[in-house]
């Protein structure tokens, strides 16, 4: 059994607008342990996936359908209250993309991480106030008994996504969800966070799910990836095996449209259109309005996931037959035809 | 330490502002037609009466001159002489002080509770049936002119039921049981509309800081939405709040006027108003700088109170 599995999730909003379907069908499963990607360009729909997780979708939004088993436990049937006491914060925990709204800007540092830990643990509060001190030096900040009475502003970026990090590790959660939490940052510093990620995987046997557009990120910390589009998950796959054998149109596109170094700006294929929207997406498949492998059936059928390699699953009608590393994936097909 | 600094240097600006102030005033006062002995005097004392007011309180001498012996006399602290009353206005403006003192801080003391606590539940219960209530009984509040409400409720207890006294004022250092009961309606009057406003700030501050990124990772981290509110959200709303209820204080002053007048309370708004009706100069002038310098106290605190707030400021 896995430590989460998340069925068939499906979350919408109900606008005035009309119903976005930002999460629709999502499936995904995370080992004790693990670290899972989810990947997909803005908007589609992988925050909302993850808040989904811990409950955090407030209104207008509501999970409509599917389940969320945390250990066995079915989080999308327990109330606020039990949410609040027994699995926020304490099972699982969550870093934002941008700490420096995610914090309050009127407390210091070591006032929220220890409000956290005094309501999720029976630590008294100067215990709360010395685990506060332990975790920022865990996670690296310098002169932490002083920073500690430091408020959010004070830190750098980088030092507040660290903060941010040092709360979600505050009660020594089972899983941890990372919500694009280096999408602010710049790159060098962005390398440390991760790297820090690295380390809490290992020393703290904690799971991750990881929350990023950025296919590099994902290769940095992540085992398994599964790549999300228009509110589902179109293709999922150890990283190595989906960097090496994307099945899935868009996942080729999304990985010919990686920015490289050593390639010129010409060389880049970025993916022709713009995602529709999620309150009125496509029928059928919801790549299919910008899949170069789209035909006439993909209107009227909505491709499933199928296994297409060793834990490796794609939901494309290419693949609903073959499952095979022997024929030459598309990517290739599409370089071809592009020389 | 900045502060200190920063108050002090706060408060030496004042000086200008206040010079201002006395130097509009005086000039307003002086070119208002009319007589002010004759005023004072009716028509039937004869000339020689009249000429020897004049000279004793100088009204013959050129207007620069008054000006620059009451600016000296000013410095050292003497704001004149009431012709009026026949007495030093600072003696006058003494024993006025403390029903207007006392109307205006119980009117707050019944303000700021209400309106918060009105506000944040109404925050709370955005767009349920509990907030549309409070907000509008806040537009209605906030709508109501104070000198209205004042004489309705004088109609409604005072005249069709006879439960409170119209008119009047006792001391609550003296009688508090009797000063409570003709408290009631002045002190309401000034409150409603100061109530109103505020909770509808603290409303509107609230909903705003509850859709906040930090919000959300309270929540996220398992902390009570009670202390979300009251402890996270309401930190963040108080800015917005401190400044207008440092600003208030000019309303507060504006109504007590009224209040005063209306209820015939013997504080400074009433002398202000008797002052300006009967052209009795120093007192107009000495009230103006007092009510000034209440109101430019409030910013100052305003401003140092914001440090206190948010750590994000910075005083140097």
């Amino acid at each position: 059994m896995s430590l989460l599995e998340v069925e068939n999730l499906r979350t919408y909003f109900f606008t005035p607008a009309g119903i976005v379907q930002a999460v629709d069908g999502v499936s995904f499963e995370v080992d004790a342990g693990e670290s899972l990607g989810i990947v997909g360009e803005s908007g589609a729909g992988k925050s909302v996936a993850v808040k989904s997780i811990m409950g955090l979708i407030r209104d207008p939004g509501r999970i409509v359908e599917g389940s969320v088993r945390f250990d066995g436990r079915e989080l999308t049937e327990l109330s606020e209250a039990e949410l609040r006491r027994e699995i926020r914060g304490n099972e699982i925990s969550i870093v934002f993309q941008d700490a420096m709204s995610a914090l309050n800007p009127v407390f210091t540092v070591g006032s929220q991480l220890e409000e956290v830990i005094v309501e999720n643990t029976d630590r008294s509060p100067s215990a709360a106030r010395e685990r506060a001190i332990e975790l920022l030096d865990d996670v690296g900040i310098p002169n932490p008994d002083r920073r500690i009475d430091e408020y959010p502003h004070q830190y750098s970026g980088g030092m507040q996504q660290r903060a941010m990090i040092a709360m979600a590790l505050a009660c020594d959660p089972r899983l941890i969800i990372a919500d694009e939490p280096t999408t602010a940052l710049d790159v060098t510093i962005q390398a440390g966070i991760l790297e820090l990620f690295d380390e809490i995987q290992e020393t703290h046997d904690t799971s991750i799910v990881y929350v990023t557009h950025d296919l590099g990120v994902v290769r940095e910390v992540c085992d398994r990836v599964s790549v999300m589009y228009l509110g589902r998950v179109v293709e999922s796959a150890p990283y190595e095996e989906l960097y090496r054998y994307p099945k899935h149109p868009y996942t080729q596109s999304l990985l010919n449209s990686v920015v490289t170094p050593d390639e010129i700006l010409d060389e880049i294929n970025p993916i022709g259109g713009t995602m529709p929207s999620a309150v009125s997406p496509p029928s059928g498949c919801r790549f299919r309005t910008r899949c170069p492998e789209a035909v006439e059936e993909c209107v009227h059928v909505t491709p499933r996931a199928r296994q297409v390699g060793d834990s490796h699953t794609a939901a494309c009608l290419l693949y609903d037959e073959s499952n095979s590393h022997e024929e030459p994936t598309l990517r290739e097909i599409t370089n071809q035809t592009n020389d | 330490m900045g502060l200190l600094r920063y108050t002090i240097r706060r408060l030496l600006q004042l000086i200008p502002v206040l010079f201002g102030i006395v130097t509009l005033t005086f000039v307003m006062m002086h070119a208002l037609p009319g007589d002010p002995v004759r005023l004072w005097l009716g028509t039937e004392p004869g000339q020689e009466l009249a000429d020897e007011l004049i000279e004793a309180h100088g009204f013959d001498r050129p207007m620069h001159e008054q000006y620059v012996d009451y600016l000296v006399r000013l410095a050292q602290g003497d704001l004149g002489h009431s012709f009026v009353y026949n007495r030093p206005v600072v003696d006058l403006m003494w024993e006025r002080m403390e029903p207007t003192l006392v109307v205006m801080g119980l009117s707050y003391l019944v303000a700021l509770p209400v309106a918060l606590g009105l506000g944040i539940y109404g925050a709370a219960r955005h767009n349920r049936a509990g907030d549309h209530v409070s907000r509008f009984a806040g537009l209605a509040g906030i709508s109501t002119p104070n000198f209205w409400l004042a004489l309705m409720m004088i109609y409604m207890f005072s005249y069709n039921f006879g439960l409170l006294p119209a008119t009047g004022y006792t001391s609550p250092f003296v009688d508090p049981v009797e000063a409570a009961v003709l408290l009631i309606m002045p002190v309401l009057t000034l409150a409603t509309a100061q109530t109103a406003l505020l909770m509808r700030m603290t409303r509107s501050s609230m909903i705003e800081e509850m859709r906040e990124d930090y919000v959300e990772t309270a929540r996220a981290y398992g902390i009570p939405e009670r202390k979300i509110l009251l402890r996270h959200s309401f930190r963040n709303a108080l800015l917005p709040l401190v400044t207008i209820v440092g600003l208030q204080v000019s309303t507060l002053l504006g109504g007590s006027v009224i209040v005063e007048e209306i209820f015939a309370i013997p504080g400074l708004g009433r002398l202000f108003f008797d002052s300006v009706i009967e052209q009795d100069y120093s007192v107009a002038v000495g009230v103006t700088l007092f009510f000034s310098t209440l109101f430019l106290i409030g910013v100052v605190l305003t401003d140092i109170a914001y440090a206190y707030i948010d750590p994000r400021i910075k005083y140097d």
